[in-house]
């Protein structure tokens, strides 16, 4: 049911349905904005959902060099996970295998002054083999970890913050290309401080559902009611008249305000860039205490 | 609101102004202040007999005049402010465990020895053995930060645990000495024996230096570690160059008389031009 149209998008009466998820900021640099982005790239890679990859992660923004705590430039990456012990698990092998890895670079806490905290430096530096040494910078601990190419430099301890997981957007227009658009326009405009779009380029085109219909074992399985070729042969579906391609954009984010604010800004990008219907993805409103109605969204950012 | 103590007359001898921190003349009106205690050589003179006291202890207290003969300014305090209008003497910001104290002057010596804790800011000149350890004690300042903008005396950092000293003048002879870890930083030139007995400290100098016999060094490199900390220097108000933060520097290893841990970081013009 269409709740109310922006243009030519029909926007659905219908709202999406988040959790609540902890979450970490790190904040990664290195001698060039090359190699910061590399370090950010890795360690966000195999991070989309939380069900497959143990944690949701990405780039939150590019840091100019005067926001970094050592003048350099640098990425702020954001990581999500189920619950505290989750986040510190997924935050000490990423950073240990993908950013201590990566020429130049040092791992800053990106949430200084948070309540909780979970060990990072102060796991990794065992890897220094008796030879790494601490520093403490203004009230903040940092540990040199010595490496080939000279010591890495990380922080002892890391903030976890409690954020909201899951909120999101289902973009369709008549064709993929058309839909795309409307989606990769989307992406653009929510990403931002506070915000990240755990899928490949923020967009996913395989939305799914939990279970499956043919197996007991599959924890989700393709969401056949919003696959346009299964539009005949399905009696539920859900795909509109005319519509050929539907993408889904995933956000998770920092608070509720933050997907809120995504959301809206998400939303009014699609509409003005072809998408011919948006509407998005909940579980009738009983597993997820966040709820984020599209009706709330009209208004432009 | 700030409480003032303006010195009216020279005490007779020298003073112990180590009661006279924040935490203690909070709520205290003026006349209160000056009705309390203090300890003149040998002889115990109330605080309104050498100074004249206004405001009210809140927020910050101010000492005014020429207070050289006034020793342990700040010494203790935990939290709040202190600010020295002037010269002051020994013993300033001793073992203070936090708050800020601001000496806008010369201090004396063992300024900030064995602190743990808080900001020391020292405008003029400090005296012999700033953040050090008193004698026959092993550790001296086992936290905090202090920044001198003029020179320091002999023996800065010595024994020091943690926290940091940064001195953006000259540095006198056996700084670091006996280091157990931390970081003293010296801007300007560096007298003899710099980092003598240093056992996991970080020694940092500009001027070139020619280390201790045991020292060996290591490799030239952009320490990721010093980069944050001269970053801090910065903000705490000394003036470091972008050349120090982004440049290279010598790593030598020492002292191997002691543990060997330690360093002596210094500055490599020729790399980093």
């Amino acid at each position: 049911m269409t709740a109310y149209t922006l243009g030519a998008t029909q926007v659905a009466d219908t709202f999406a349905e988040a959790f609540p998820m902890r979450y970490a900021r790190l904040v990664i640099t290195a001698a060039t904005d090359g190699w910061a982005h590399e370090a950010a790239r890795s360690a966000t890679g195999f991070a989309t959902s939380v069900i497959g990859c143990k944690c949701e992660a990405a780039i939150e923004r590019p840091l100019a060099e005067a926001e970094t705590p050592d003048g350099r430039p640098g990425i702020a990456v954001l990581l999500f996970a189920m619950d505290r012990e989750g986040v510190g698990k997924r935050v000490l092998d990423r950073v240990g295998q993908c950013v201590l890895t990566c020429p130049t670079t040092a791992c800053f806490d990106g949430l200084a002054g948070a309540e909780k905290t979970v060990p990072l430096g102060k796991s990794l530096r065992y890897f220094g083999d008796g030879f790494q040494a601490s520093k403490v910078i203004a009230g903040q601990r940092f540990w040199r970890i010595p490496v080939m190419e000279g010591e890495f430099l990380v922080t002892d301890l890391v903030g976890v913050g409690r954020g909201v997981g899951g909120g999101n957007l289902v973009v369709a227009a008549s064709d993929e290309p058309a839909a795309l658009a409307a989606a990769e326009a989307a992406a653009r405009a929510m990403r931002g401080e506070g915000i990240a779009l755990p899928f490949p380029g923020g967009i996913v085109r395989s939305g799914s559902k939990v279970g499956a219909l043919t197996s007991r074992s599959m924890p989700a399985s393709t969401n056949h009611q919003l696959a346009p070729t299964l539009r005949a042969q399905v009696p539920d579906t859900l795909v509109p008249e005319g519509v050929g391609a539907i993408f889904e954009i995933v956000i998770d984010g920092v608070s509720e305000e933050a997907v809120r604010e995504a959301m809206r800004r998400g939303l009014h990008a699609a509409a003005a860039t072809g998408a011919t219907h948006v509407t998005a993805a909940n579980f009738g409103g009983k597993l997820g205490e966040f709820h984020f109605p599209l009706s709330e969204l009209r208004d432009p950012p | 609101m700030t409480l003032t103590l303006e010195l009216r007359t020279q005490p007779p001898a020298r003073a112990a102004a180590g009661e006279l921190i924040p935490e203690r003349l909070q709520g205290l009106a003026a006349a209160d202040v000056a009705a309390l205690t203090l300890r003149c050589g040998r002889q115990i003179v109330a605080v309104g007999d050498l100074f004249e006291v206004s405001g009210s202890g809140d927020d910050q207290v101010t000492f005014a005049g020429d207070l050289r003969l006034v020793d342990g300014i700040g010494a203790g305090m935990t939290r709040g402010r202190v600010v020295v209008e002037g010269a002051c003497g020994d013993y300033a910001g001793a073992r203070m465990r936090g708050g800020e104290l601001e000496l806008r002057g010369d201090a004396g010596a063992w300024a900030g020895c064995e602190m743990s804790g808080g900001l020391l800011r020292i405008s003029g000149h400090a005296g012999a053995r700033l953040g050090g350890a008193y004698p026959g004690v092993r550790v001296g300042m086992t936290g905090g930060e202090i920044v001198v903008s003029g020179d320091a005396g002999e023996e800065a950092g010595a024994g020091m645990r943690r926290g940091l000293v940064a001195v953006g003048g000259r540095t006198g002879a056996g700084a670091g000495l006996r280091m157990l870890a931390g970081t003293m930083i010296a801007l300007r030139a560096i007298g003899a024996e710099a980092g003598l007995g240093n056992k996991r400290g970080t020694l940092v100098s500009v001027a070139a230096l020619d280390p201790l016999p045991g020292y060996a060094f290591a490799a030239r490199y952009r320490p990721p570690a010093l980069r944050v900390q001269l970053r801090r220097v910065r903000e705490l108000g000394l003036t470091v160059p972008d050349e120090l933060v982004n440049g290279a520097w010598a790593r030598w290893s020492g002292d191997r008389t002691e543990l060997g841990r330690g360093e002596i970081l210094i500055f490599d013009e020729e790399v980093s031009g």
